[in-house]
């Protein structure tokens, strides 16, 4: 069979990609703290950072320029090739190391991070995004042509001490023993908190779920105790916001439906305690208890 | 002791009804009305739907409504869904079933002087039954009327619970709101033999699925549920409900 003319057209292009080695790429890959994005809180100065790189690259050998594997961190929205001015550099990996072991790992200390070039950590009142950036050179086994090694996506490392916008507290609407506390959160706001304080109470302070909810039940209340009521928000970092407006309110009794047909003079007293998958055994039960009972007993 | 004697009479009724088609043969082998066609007929399947507004406010000693207080005056939405043995097939056809339903209602809570509350409360109530079923079918499959009267008849237990909020009430005598209600019940209904319709699709949904009839059907039910007359939450009901019904 004699090859088609369009392979045989083929061939040397075939070639030439092989030369070139990009039939042979190779991934560099870059973590900090084993994942891809850390959120440092505003009193994290002292916390390290694990920085660890693999580039399985084994046989490539060196290029005229970026030998070496240099990781580094800025603050710009794209790493380049090179460190910049501010940025801080991590580590360097020499040629013969990284094609030799494929792999390691630096330990980055938080204070060191650009955030802080020319200031002292902690830095209030400020959000800063970072990358981690890396970058080397190499030629793979056999090509002829230079390849870039970098990770596909630079891991980031944020930097937050903004505390979020404070939420506002829109309204409290009295429940049997609790409020439901309806609020809106600002931006960057995670978590939400609530704080309370009765006439007859201490002040109490406790989670109120996401910020995203809008509302929340804050039970656990005396009925007729008037309690005034504020919340603010957390964002992801822990930073605080401040205070929102205070809301006076007071839970109220209610009843339902069960509770009405008691206070209307209904016989059944209902169940002590027992799951409802029971009730048809205790509706065996209660038959048998009939047949040993007095006609004027409660029922339920 | 009545409810004990109307549980033994629902047994030896059932017994009663299963004797025959013992004496018949294996299941699927039961004896059918002359000239009826189509694959053996052993089992029917119904799902209905129909408003169920329990008789709560009518029990002795209530000196309020709280069941329309409460919710209005407006029924409940109550689905239904029963499977049924054939026992015998001649002049008509004879079975035991089981059902089992849910019902559900919500509405405010009431404040102290009647008000609605800012929280909720709702009632919901499973209704499960044993039953008898009699449809006289004969005229439909002899004939070729496609009216098939039915009468049930046997006992019912009802689990209910009502909540407040997203918990189960507390009563006022501190007790949970959830319990179980016994009786009994019987309904009348009228099916449609729907195979009329489309006779070659009905042989086919025999010949493909083994669905022998297929009906839509109206009943109306009479539910006695309050623990056999004795007191205490009454959940009976006088009620219709539609829905579909295949024997297969």
């Amino acid at each position: 069979m004699r090859p088609s003319t369009s392979l045989m057209r083929s061939l040397p292009w075939l070639a030439l990609l092989a030369a070139t080695g990009a039939g042979a790429q190779t991934t560099l890959t870059l973590t900090v703290n084993d994942g891809t994005s850390v959120l440092l809180a505003k009193n994290d100065c002292a916390r390290t950072l694990a920085v660890n790189w693999t580039f399985a690259a084994g046989g490539a050998g060196p290029c005229t320029d970026h030998q070496d594997l240099v990781i580094w961190a800025t603050k710009n929205t794209t790493c380049g090739n090179d460190p910049a001015t501010g940025d801080f550099q991590v580590g360097t990996v020499p040629q013969s190391t990284w094609a030799t072991t494929g792999s390691g790992s630096f330990t980055l200390r938080v204070v060191d991070l650009p955030v802080f070039a020319g200031a002292t950590c902690p830095v209030n009142n400020t959000e800063v995004p970072m990358k981690l950036c890396a970058y080397v050179k190499y030629l793979p086994l056999g090509a002829v042509t230079c390849l870039e090694g970098k990770p596909a996506t630079a891991p980031t490392i944020t930097y937050d001490s903004a505390p979020p916008a404070a939420p506002t507290l829109d309204s409290l609407v009295p429940l049997d023993g609790a409020l439901q506390v309806n609020f809106t959160a600002g931006n960057d706001a995670s978590s939400m908190m609530v704080a309370y304080q009765s006439t007859i109470g201490p002040y109490t302070t406790k989670s109120a779920g996401p910020a995203s909810a809008g509302s929340f039940k804050l039970d656990g209340l005396t009925n007729g105790v008037t309690y005034a009521v504020l919340v603010y928000a957390l964002d992801e970092a822990g930073n605080q916001s401040d205070d929102s407006n205070i809301i006076n309110g007071t839970p109220v009794p209610s009843f339902g439906f069960f509770s009405n047909y008691q206070k209307s003079g209904g016989d059944t007293q209902g169940c002590a305690a027992a799951p409802a998958g029971a009730l048809p055994l205790l509706g065996l039960g209660w038959l048998s208890r009939r047949r040993r009972r007095s006609p004027g007993g409660r029922r339920s | 002791m009545k409810a004990i004697h109307a549980v033994a009479a629902a047994a030896v009724l059932s017994l009663g009804m299963a004797g025959p088609a013992r004496a018949q043969g294996a299941p699927g082998t039961v004896e059918r009305a002359p000239g009826e066609t189509g694959s053996e007929r052993t089992m029917g399947l119904e799902v209905k739907l129909g408003g169920f507004k329990p008789l709560i406010d009518r029990e002795p000693g209530l000196f309020g409504t709280p069941y329309a207080d409460t919710f209005g005056d407006s029924p409940m939405l109550l689905f239904e869904a029963s499977g049924e043995r054939q026992l015998f097939q001649a002049m008509g056809t004879a079975g035991v079933g089981l059902s089992v339903g849910y019902a559900e209602k919500f509405a405010p809570a009431l404040l102290e002087g009647g008000e609605a509350a800012a929280d909720g409360t709702g009632l919901r109530l499973v209704p499960l039954a044993l039953f008898g079923v009699y449809r006289f079918d004969y005229a439909a499959h002899v004939w070729g009327i496609p009216l098939v009267p039915y009468v049930k008849a046997g006992l019912r237990y009802t689990i209910w619970w009502s909540t407040k909020g997203t918990s189960l009430e507390t009563g006022t005598g501190g007790g949970t709101a959830l319990g179980g209600r016994l009786g009994w019940g019987f309904s009348g209904g009228l099916s449609l033999l729907l195979d009329v319709f489309e006779p070659r699709l009905a042989r086919d949904f025999d010949t493909d699925a083994g669905v022998n009839h297929s009906y839509l059907f109206a009943e109306w039910n009479f539910a006695d549920v309050n623990n056999f007359y004795t007191g205490g939450l009454d959940l009976s009901g006088r009620y219709f409900t539609f829905g579909i019904a295949f024997e297969i």
